[in-house]
């Protein structure tokens, strides 16, 4: 089953999250990281996550923009301007309703926006239309 | 001031007792007689002060008065001062020659009649008065206009403080605003955690609860949502103050269609809307007049008797390049008193146990309107209705 990584620092959202997933039924692998530059290294396969095989490549990610050392932003401009990630599914899951925000991310190549908390509803339709 | 102003007048004669009966005539005009005994003295004396009139005896020992009279005209300083020479001799038509050419303006025949001389030099004394007291009005505009040229400077220096200091305060409040919107944006992730956990009991633990405390967590989540909603309108309302936007054409016609057919809210009340003919397009921003009109919308369906079925109208008028878009309603309508406070921030006019709301709605409406250089107003009538306009240019 494909690897869904979760990008999110508090710990409260990641347990809301983690609760909406499995009251939507989704069973795929759950990886996670804290901050911005820990998903870069997870995609990058490097330090800590150098083993594929307990960290395997996500085919989608969820991603708070509000993040320390490196913003979510940043990680998803950084994702999108590399070849070999492509066709990785990135779903911005943030707490920002702003217009700018919302436009940014899709500029930068989001696949989808949830305001937080993610529903149960738009979690279905994200892994029905990506995985 | 000037009433004090006196005069120098200068009497040349190498006789002292001319001088004398000289000083007794001209001592009732009042201003300060300067005897000289000679030519040479008078030429030392009109080195000092200026002079109102000289009277020159003709006939002196040494320098005569026609030569004291033409050394005179040629110093700078006095050769505007007017000369009445006093003579003994008869006069012959080479000597009145000889004494307007070294600048005499009279003659006076000794010996000489009191009243006509002091009328005489009387005249010349008015003159050199007045001319005194020009000079001193002159002096006093001078100063005048350097005041008011000062006065200007303090004033210019006391506008650049001014701007200085609004520049400043302007600094200040987008600082501040900037500063509470990160606030409220960092408000919403307590509450998401209050509400979310508030729901886990209620998804996970209901069973365990009691009737009461199960009262007590619904609480919980209606005031986070409450809470929720209110920052979220804070945040609007900050954003609208902030933005700085361009003003395009906007589709007012197909936006209102769009959002009664969109918003979930005018389903499910039941609410009748009617849009009156095609709107025309006005100047704005379309998110902005989103915003607006949700709002004007929203409460129009809000704000009636519970029970009744809300029904709207909305119609445009169009004035002068203006558009005007009326949102006309049967709801329970605002007291004359509340008119005016309606618009402003956190003004609200019912408890939260009635009618719930936040109070900023119709100061988004406000601020966005005047951001787009708008006008927003409301007509009322208690127990019938309310109508609010929202007024903006319209697109060529």
């Amino acid at each position: 089953m494909k690897t869904i990584l979760i990008v999110e620092d508090s710990l409260d959202d990641i347990y809301f999250l983690q609760r909406a997933l499995l009251a939507a039924e989704i069973r795929n692998p759950l990886q996670l990281v804290r901050d911005g530059q820990e998903a870069i290294d997870y995609m990058e396969g490097r330090g800590n996550f150098g083993d594929r095989a307990a960290h395997p490549f996500p085919a989608v990610i969820i991603l708070d923009l509000k993040l320390p050392i490196v913003s979510g932003l940043e990680v998803l401009k950084w994702i999108r301007e590399r070849e070999v990630f492509k066709g990785i599914v990135i779903s911005v899951l943030s707490s920002s309703r702003l217009d700018s925000d919302v436009a940014l991310a899709h500029r930068l190549g989001c696949n989808s926006y949830m305001v937080k908390p993610a529903t149960v509803e738009k979690l279905r339709e994200l892994v029905k239309i990506h995985l | 001031m000037s009433e004090n102003l006196k005069v120098n007048v200068l009497m040349v004669d190498d006789d002292e007792s001319n001088l004398v009966a000289l000083e007794a005539v001209l001592q009732s005009l009042n201003q300060n007689l300067i005897r000289a005994r000679s030519g040479e003295e008078a030429l030392r004396r009109v080195l000092e002060k200026d002079f109102a009139v000289i009277l020159l005896d003709v006939q002196m020992q040494g320098m005569n008065g026609i030569e004291t009279a033409a050394a005179i005209r040629e110093r700078e300083r006095s050769r505007h001062i007017p000369i009445i020479f006093l003579t003994g001799m008869l006069r012959t038509e080479e000597m009145i020659f000889k004494g307007y050419s070294a600048g005499a303006v009279d003659y006076l025949m000794k010996p000489f009649i009191p009243e006509v001389l002091r009328a005489k030099i009387d005249v010349f004394v008015e003159l050199a008065l007045v001319r005194l007291k020009l000079q001193e009005e002159i002096e006093q505009r001078k100063r005048n206009a350097a005041e008011i040229i000062n006065l200007n400077m303090e004033l210019q220096a006391k506008n650049r403080e001014l701007q200085d200091r609004s520049n400043q305060l302007q600094e200040m409040v987008s600082e501040l605003e900037s500063y509470s919107y990160s606030i409220s944006h960092d408000m919403r992730a307590p509450l998401r955690a209050m509400r979310g956990f508030a729901d886990v009991l209620l998804e996970d633990a209901l069973p365990q609860l009691s009737e009461e405390h199960q009262r007590y967590l619904r609480k919980i989540v209606a005031g986070a949502n409450r809470m929720d909603q209110l920052i979220r309108d804070v945040l609007t309302y900050s954003q609208v103050s902030r933005s700085r936007l361009e003003l395009k054409a906007v589709d007012m016609d197909g936006l209102v269609h769009q959002i009664i057919e969109h918003y979930p809210e005018n389903q499910e009340s039941g609410a009748s809307i009617v849009v009156e003919g095609k709107l025309p397009k006005v100047m704005g921003n379309e998110s902005m007049l989103t915003q607006c009109i949700s709002n004007l919308i929203g409460n129009a369906i809000k704000f009636v008797v519970p029970g009744q079925q809300p029904k709207i109208w909305i119609r445009a008028e169009r004035n002068k390049g203006k558009v005007r878009v009326w949102f006309e309603d049967n709801g329970i309508g605002i007291e004359p008193e509340n008119l005016a406070r309606i618009f402003g921030i956190f003004f609200k006019v019912h408890s939260m146990d009635r009618y719930q709301g936040t109070g900023i709605g119709l100061s988004i409406v406000q601020k966005s309107v005047d951001k787009m250089g708008g006008k927003v107003g409301v007509e009322s009538d208690v127990g019938r209705g309310s109508k609010f306009w929202i007024e903006l240019k319209e697109a060529a």
